[in-house]
């Protein structure tokens, strides 16, 4: 018992030393002017890569913006996709159940350098290529596979019964949905509402070839600066990444334990 | 409360693992007066449930229909038929606290809230519940929840109840008890209700009539004394305990069985005889033709097998006075109680 205990600890220690320690390098190299190698702390320190940040002529606010919009619509967007698509195969049997499931499972296999040309090719027809709507839309590809996966299960988990109980006690189908799955499926739906933000809020690629270089996202910003070395100021901007993802999942977890908590609870005052 | 009334029924189902429609229900009818009780009875798996599930709407039938109080409700949404299933488990809502659990009903029917209050509030009375009526289901005890859920179930004042083999979740002593206060409760407000299990015992104390199904049909229906008394077929007899079948044959108005010639008025030929095993007595004999093969104790009764000449009968007798293994005994009947099937 002691000795589970103990190694428990141990690799909980190990896993916040593993999440931190980068987190803690990326801070000092934020702060850092001058780090020659093979110092084992910079030379010199300024706060000039944050000020230029935060100055308004940089745009960084409307990048920072930009990215939580795009990455919020994904995230709604595909889970009102994902939620239906997600109960039909969790509660319903159909013929071909097994190719759907293993389709919806197939963009994740497939890398999105190999669609990415061919769909902006489409989006340039339809004439929303190069735009805010074609990034959105091109981001639902990598998304939904999570969000639909994700929901089946939590869907499964909760099983039918509960909502048949409702129906039959004079509830709609909207109605025993609205009141009973919704509630009980909330904490699922922020996990996956969580994941999905990180992924569109990761996405290079699509972002670069359906925006046309034009939707400038903090994945688009942060790119050239790893690339060619500017370490200071790609630190910002990867804390930044890690300020907008990390906030937006609280947020999400608080407003669902509000959202569970106050649903159903009328009669108590 | 209403008149049910299920004409012939027919349901089939196909699936991948058993190609070609199996049939699951084949034309059953019944019909069950208002305030009654009806025991749908049968071995597991022959559909009993499937009948529920299409009374309440949950599937539609292939052919036949549904009335209550004469109308067709086949093409009513299930919300709307007043029919409410409760399942084996108590299938609380786990959100809600008792009060919001049984007034939910007359919330989705848009109650107002002070009468959702107060019908809320007569039911937990009703179910002896009044001291929790903000618990959350998870700090209830088994007995308790089933007790929420029925009340959640007469909150709507459904126009019929279905129990799907209720309360088989709990163990034996509170499922007694458990049915016995459902039944008080169903004499008090007498919602006609049909109720499926699969044990006879259960449903000849409790229904005011048994559907017994075997093999996808309703092999009898009636009141528990007369599928108990009358079985239509040894398969029915079976089911209600039977055991004991031998060979009679009836000529020129006298019955001739093993156990004696006496008067009968059935028509001439032969038959298959039955006697249930507590209508067979035993006596020690040490001339008798009978030798006691086993004997299962069974508290007041004992269970007894007894042999002879290939034949083997059942025997339910008093533990007092014992008979041992391999002892002679006779066995007697009165031959007129005897049930006879044509063969």
């Amino acid at each position: 018992m002691k000795r589970g205990c103990s190694l428990a600890s141990a690799t909980l220690f190990l896993f916040l030393l593993a999440l931190l320690l980068p987190a803690a390098v990326l801070a000092v190299w934020s702060f850092t002017l001058r780090w020659p190698w093979p110092g084992l702390l910079p030379r010199a320190f300024s706060t000039d890569q944050w000020s230029a940040f935060f100055s308004l002529s940089g745009g960084a606010f409307e990048i920072v913006g930009r990215s939580a919009l795009l990455a919020g619509g994904v995230t709604v967007l595909s889970l009102l996709i994902s939620l239906p698509a997600a109960k039909a195969l969790a509660l319903l049997s159909f013929p071909g159940k097994r190719i759907v499931e293993m389709l919806v499972l197939a963009p994740v296999l497939v890398p999105p350098i190999s669609y990415a040309p061919g769909m902006h090719a489409l989006f340039l027809r339809i004439g929303i290529a190069d735009s805010f709507t074609g990034v959105l839309l091109s981001h639902l590809v990598p998304c939904l596979p999570y969000g639909i996966r994700i929901l089946t299960n939590v869907f499964r988990a909760l099983g039918e019964t509960l909502e048949i109980q409702a129906r039959v006690l004079g509830a709609s189908p909207f109605r025993a949905f609205f009141h009973i799955t919704l509630p009980l499926i909330a904490p699922g739906i922020a996990s996956a509402g969580g994941l999905l933000f990180i992924v569109s809020l990761s996405q290079y690629l699509l972002t670069f070839f359906l925006g046309g270089g034009k939707i400038v996202t903090l994945s688009l910003a942060l790119f050239p600066l790893v690339k060619s070395g500017e370490r200071p100021a790609a630190a910002v901007w990867s804390i930044v990444f890690i300020l907008v993802s990390l906030s937006f999942c609280l947020v999400l977890e608080k407003g669902v334990k509000r959202y569970s908590s106050s649903t159903e609870t009328f009669f108590l005052s | 409360m209403a008149h049910l009334e299920i004409r012939n029924i027919s349901k089939s189902f196909s699936s991948r693992s058993r190609p070609g429609a199996e049939a699951v229900l084949r034309d059953i009818s019944l019909s069950l007066a208002d305030g009654r009780v009806l025991s749908l009875l049968g071995p597991s798996g022959i559909g009993k449930t499937t009948l529920l599930k299409i009374v309440c709407g949950l599937l539609p039938p292939d052919e036949g229909d549904v009335l209550l109080d004469g109308e067709s409700i086949l093409s009513v949404p299930m919300e709307r038929r007043g029919a409410v299933l409760m399942f084996q488990e108590a299938c609380l809502f786990p959100h809600m606290t008792v009060m919001e659990n049984i007034a939910f009903g007359p919330r989705m029917r848009g109650a107002p809230r002070a009468e959702q209050r107060r019908v809320a509030e007569e039911m937990l009375a009703l179910v002896e519940m009044e001291d929790s009526p903000y618990a959350m289901p998870r700090e209830l005890s088994g007995g308790q929840r089933q007790r929420v859920a029925l009340a959640r179930a007469l909150a709507v004042r459904p126009r019929l109840l279905l129990l799907d083999e209720p309360f088989s979740s709990l163990d034996t002593r509170l499922r007694l008890s458990m049915r016995a206060f459902t039944l008080s409760l169903q004499k008090k407000t007498g919602v006609t209700t049909l109720l499926v299990t699969h044990d006879w015992e259960e449903a000849l104390q409790d229904s005011d009539l048994i559907g017994l199904m075997l093999d996808g049909r309703l092999a009898q229906w009636g009141t528990p004394e007369d599928l108990f008394a009358n079985p239509a077929s040894p398969e029915v007899a079976n089911f209600f305990g039977a055991r004991n079948y031998f060979d009679v044959e009836v000529a020129g108005g006298q019955l001739l069985s093993p156990f004696g010639v006496c008067s009968s008025s059935a028509p001439p030929g032969r038959y298959l005889g039955m006697l249930r095993p507590d209508q067979i007595t035993i006596a020690a004999d040490p001339e008798g033709k009978w030798i006691i093969v086993r004997a299962e104790y069974g508290g007041e009764r004992i269970m007894y097998r007894a042999a002879s000449e290939g034949h083997e009968l059942h025997v339910a007798a008093p533990s007092d006075p014992r008979h041992a293994p391999g002892e002679r005994v006779a066995l007697r009947a009165a031959p007129d109680r005897m049930r006879l099937f044509l063969r």
